[in-house]
């Protein structure tokens, strides 16, 4: 197996009211293809930061980012955006759905920014794996969290993305629709054979995957393997 | 790139949602571009028809005019010219109408010849056209034949001569309603103008030669051949091509006064949009930073909202030039009394094609300076709700929007005013009040957040903390709606400034009747008819008539053929009418040198003059001016230079001689009084009129009352014009306002979840919308002060007299409305639960 996402000596500072305020510091890491990594920590330990950088969303301060074989560092934003499209997948805690599409268009937009026609029907047969096929043209205010965030897994998963960044992808939902979401996420992930990074607080979620990075201050404090455990409440 | 049709796509289904929220987009630009639209038409369709009617309106290929007969060689010269000619006789006079017994003010108009050869005068009967021309018979004006309920085959007597009224004018040639109601004109044959006596010694009158050529003879080559030959004389030539150059001229302000207003609404609307599209932007940050996360280029998804935005705008441009082509049929009915031709609604396709094309553009620029931003929208937007955007670093395309604004704008107004000077002056003017506003904004906000007060109460220094906090608002709106007030109240305070001064004239302590042509010899009969009916003698003038034959040591035939000659034409060419006193009147300022006496034969003669004039035949005291007076040359020395205030209804002289010169000098005489009321100026008038009929008498409150009618039309356009800035003032604030919603809706609903009332909330937002209400009609009645002191004084050379209850009534109408959008945008906070809102904002 070879490394989908290689981080060198990664270091991110913002300034906050004039003075320099380190977030990430020294982070060196590096993940197989395939792999499950659960990414977790304290409030304001660089988890999000982290993930933004790794997912070609923002510009490190110092460092090397390698994704998918390609240094990012030096792409433009159009070149970074392609990759996305092309590559990547996201969840998001706050499932991110435009308001103004339907569940449909929602899921099939990854495919049309390809400029690939008639994706309907691949996003049909997601939404129906996710259990929505009767809600296809609902618009997200008609749908409940957990179907929101169902359409959001779909849509995540549409392009067949070689690796998938989810944000507390089940920090809004209540206990059940957490954990039948996070099973979907699992399945999917599986099926898809696609490498899943979660950004998580949740220790029962981090459990599930094969690795967990505890970062504190901005260091990574331990990357240890974790054999998953799958519970459903 | 993605494909176009994909674009297309993701804009459509991405607008579905949230057409409404562009409401405010679209309206601005409709209000906008139909002001541009109808009030440009109407400009159009009013020099279309002048140029179509300038013939009819000359009534001949040729005119020549003077207030004295043409010599016997000018008109041989004009005489030689071939076709057809006729001859007109103008002077203002009195006439008495026996069968209502009152007499009235009139124009006559004595001709002779088949003038007009061009159009026609239209009367009723038809064939009185022809018939007034044979014997005494008159055709009367309809407006006077109405007042006095005649009918053809009734009397009028003008002078000593009884005419019968052959019918009802009801368009005569070039007539111009506000002068028709000043005096109603009358058409006689010129046979009978001896037989009414009216033509003597110190009779107005203005004598016309009108001329028909054949198609195939060339009246302008014609004309500027003998150009040398009248250059001297007091006589003014006149053709078609004339014609319509001093038509044009003559509505020149009005044009750009309309065009003036037309661009200010459009530029209001512009503001709307910009306004608009912010707020459109500002609400789908988030969607745009999904987009851009999903792999959507930066430039991709600013053509996502492009297209929605342009969409939009076609559809409200489009909207706007079919409103603007309906209003523009109300404009003529508004102005038609002013204009000299009948102006046909028709379709202008410039003005169409000007409105969706200028209306586009600026639409396109002004969108656009919202729209680039998306560019900058990072796909970090999903992660972080607040990504900070102050590492943006200035984009320099928003700077290249902003220049091609002022270019479109310079350009069109270029092409509207045909003066560069014009536009730039206004584009300016534009940018200046920009700044101002601008930088008054930046130093309220800096002293606000200087000097709030320490022990003020939570809820005063909270809603004042909000005009200097991040992400406020507090420029834009100041700029929108200061803006929006400088025009309104600019418009407002010229109709007040024109109306006041019409009516200081018209106080209750200025004269209201003056009588001319008085002989010498009717004098004295005249003074005791008018002490026998209790009216006060205010003012006994002498006049003499003259004219200018030299100054500063050459004849007037020298400085014409001098090309470094300064003096004015009008100035030197005029028939002077002259009086002589040695004291300064009430109405007069000496500013230089004094009235010196004239003691007798061998001493030189003094004269005063009023400066206007005197700058005019570019003179200073002590410069020789030289004067035929009836045949007798007289060398005169500037002695004293006067002030003279044109404002009150009295006689005014820009000559004055000192006694002892002019009293031999063939003379009528002026006498000024003052008739408490009606029934005693109509008696006072008719007895006059009935004793003395060379005598004019001009009723100075009538002539007042029609003043005041024409400038409450006027001041009804200016409203009607106030309106369109009105409407697009008001979408701007509304839209400037709802851009504040958005930064205080987070806030207040914080407010709300930690325990805030209802009414804290409510004290809060009022007090942060009052002071923008306050100090953006501050700044705005205060530009607006300004320019309409530039416009008062240089433009409209009036008074500065301001009626202030107007100006106030915006500044705090301005307030109270901004309070009220302010506390309506607020509503959803104050009374729903604070995540219901939070939610429905969300989506």
């Amino acid at each position: 197996m070879s490394a989908i996402l290689k981080v060198d000596n990664l270091h991110m500072q913002y300034i906050s009211g004039n003075r320099p305020l380190s977030v990430l510091q020294d982070i060196h890491l590096s993940i197989e293809e395939g792999e499950t990594v659960a990414i977790t920590g304290p409030s304001g330990s660089g988890k999000t930061t982290l993930m933004g950088l790794c997912a070609a969303l923002d510009n490190p301060t110092s460092g090397e980012i390698t994704l998918l074989g390609t240094l990012i560092n030096p792409l433009s934003e159009d070149e970074r955006a392609l990759l996305r499209n092309r590559n990547v997948g996201f969840i998001f805690q706050n499932f991110q759905l435009l308001p103004s599409l339907t569940a449909l268009e929602n899921v099939m937009l990854p495919l049309e920014l390809q400029g690939i026609r008639g994706a309907d029907h691949e996003a049909v047969q997601l939404l129906e794996r996710v259990g929505l096929k009767d809600r296809l043209t609902h618009y997200p205010t008609q749908l409940s969290g957990g179907e929101q965030q169902r359409v959001a897994l779909a849509r995540a998963f549409i392009n067949k993305p070689k690796i998938l960044f989810a944000d507390e992808p089940t920090g809004n939902l209540d206990g059940d629709t957490g954990s039948s979401v996070e099973l979907l996420m699992f399945d999917l992930n599986k099926d898809f054979g696609t490498t899943l990074i979660i950004v998580t607080h949740n220790q029962e979620l981090a459990s599930r995957t094969g690795r967990i990075i505890k970062l504190k201050s901005g260091h990574i404090v331990s990357d240890e393997k974790n054999v998953p455990s799958f519970t459903i409440n | 790139m993605s494909t176009l049709s994909f674009l297309f796509r993701t804009a459509y289904r991405d607008s579905r949602k949230n057409r409404s929220k562009l409401a405010l987009f679209m309206s601005s630009i409709m209000l906008g571009v139909a002001a541009l639209v109808a009030i440009n038409s109407f400009n159009y369709n009013l020099r279309k028809e002048i140029d179509k009617e300038a013939a009819t309106l000359l009534g001949a290929d040729l005119a020549a005019s003077g207030n004295r007969p043409a010599e016997p060689e000018i008109l041989k010269v004009l005489d030689s010219l071939p076709g057809e000619k006729a001859r007109e006789m103008e002077l203002l006079s009195m006439s008495y109408i026996p069968k209502t017994d009152e007499t009235q003010f009139i124009r006559l108009k004595a001709l002779e010849g088949n003038y007009p050869f061009y159009g026609k005068i239209k009367t009723l009967p038809l064939d009185a056209a022809v018939s007034f021309r044979r014997g005494p018979s008159a055709l009367v004006d309809e407006s006077l034949m109405l007042q006095h309920s005649l009918v053809p085959g009734d009397s009028i007597k003008i002078g000593k001569m009884m005419f019968e009224i052959k019918g009802r004018l009801s368009g005569a040639v070039g007539s111009i309603g506000a002068a028709s109601s000043v005096a109603p004109a009358i058409y006689i044959n010129i046979a009978s103008i001896d037989s009414t006596g009216l033509i003597q010694s110190g009779s107005l009158i203005n004598y016309a030669y009108y001329y028909k050529v054949p198609e195939t003879f060339d009246i302008e080559l014609w004309k500027s051949k003998h150009k040398s030959l009248f250059r001297s004389d007091n006589i003014r030539m006149e053709t078609i091509e004339d014609r319509k150059t001093n038509l044009n001229r003559a509505f020149g302000f009005l044009n750009y006064f309309l065009n003036m207003v037309a661009i200010v609404a459009l530029l209001l609307g512009c503001l709307g949009v910009a306004s608009s599209v912010l707020i459109y932007v500002k609400s789908k940050t988030n969607s745009i930073g999904l987009l851009r996360c999903l792999g959507m280029k930066p430039r991709d998804a600013f053509l996502v909202y492009f297209i929605q935005i342009m969409v939009l705008g076609f559809i409200g441009v489009v909207g706007g030039v079919l409103i603007g082509v309906f209003i523009q049929s109300a404009l003529p009915l508004v102005l038609q009394d002013f204009l000299p031709v009948e102006v046909n609604i028709t379709l202008s396709p410039r003005a169409i094609t000007e409105g969706f094309f200028v209306g586009l553009s600026m639409t396109t620029l002004f969108s656009l300076i919202p729209l680039v931003s998306i560019r900058n929208i990072s796909p970090l937007q999903t992660l972080r709700v607040s990504v900070d955007e102050g590492k943006i670093k200035k984009d320099y395309l928003k700077t290249g929007i902003y220049v091609a604004i002022i270019i479109v704008l310079m350009v069109y107004l270029w092409i509207l005013t045909s003066s560069l000077l014009l536009a730039f002056g206004f584009v300016a003017g534009i940018v200046l009040s920009y700044s101002i506003l601008s930088g008054f904004a930046y130093v309220v906000t800096k002293s606000i957040r200087r000097f709030i007060p320490a022990n003020a109460g939570f809820v005063f220094k909270q809603g004042l903390s909000n005009l200097f906090r991040p992400d406020n608002q507090t420029r834009t709106i100041m700029v929108t709606l200061g803006m929006g007030t400088a025009v309104l109240t600019t418009l407002i305070i010229l109709q007040s400034i024109l109306l006041n001064n019409v009516s200081l004239m018209d106080s209750g302590k200025q004269p209201n009747m003056i009588l001319y042509g008085i002989e010498a010899n009717q004098m004295e009969n005249l003074k005791t008819l008018t002490n026998k009916s209790n009216l006060p003698v205010i003012q006994e003038v002498p006049v003499v008539t003259m004219k200018i034959d030299g100054w500063k040591g050459k004849t007037k035939t020298q400085w014409l053929a001098d090309t470094t000659m300064a003096a004015e034409r009008w100035a030197v060419n005029r028939e002077a009418r002259v009086t002589y006193r040695d004291t300064i009147s009430n109405d007069e300022l000496l500013m230089s040198g004094k009235l010196r006496k004239y003691h007798g034969l061998g001493d030189s003669i003094f004269i005063s003059l009023g400066t206007t004039f005197a700058e005019a035949m570019d003179v200073s005291i002590g410069d020789e001016v030289v004067f035929n007076v009836q045949g007798t040359r007289m060398v005169t020395y500037v002695g004293s230079l006067r002030e003279i205030e044109f404002r009150n209804l009295s006689t005014r002289f820009f000559i004055v001689f000192p006694t002892g010169v002019l009293e031999e000098a063939p003379q009528f005489q002026v006498l000024v009084t003052k008739t408490p009321d009606n029934i005693t100026m109509t008696k006072y008038r008719a007895e006059v009129v009935k004793t003395f009929p060379n005598i004019s008498v001009i009723d100075l409150t009538t002539i007042l009352q029609s003043v005041n009618d024409i400038l409450k039309k006027v001041s009804f356009i200016i409203q009607f014009m106030a309106i369109f800035s009105l409407l697009t003032g008001l979408v701007v604030l509304i839209s400037s306002l709802t851009l504040s919603k958005y930064q205080r809706l987070r806030e207040s609903i914080l407010l709300r979840t930690i325990g805030a009332t209802r009414i804290q909330i409510i004290k809060i937002n009022a007090t942060e919308y009052a002071f923008l209400g306050i100090l953006s009609a501050v700044t705005g009645v205060s530009l607006a002060l300004i320019f309409s002191y530039i416009l008062t004084k240089f433009q409209l050379q009036l008074d500065f007299n301001i009626t202030w209850w107007p100006v106030f009534a915006i500044a705090s109408g301005l307030m109270m409305i901004t309070i009220i959008i302010g506390l309506i945008n607020s509503r959803d906070v104050i009374n729903n639960p604070p995540l219901e809102v939070l939610r429905r904002e969300n989506n």
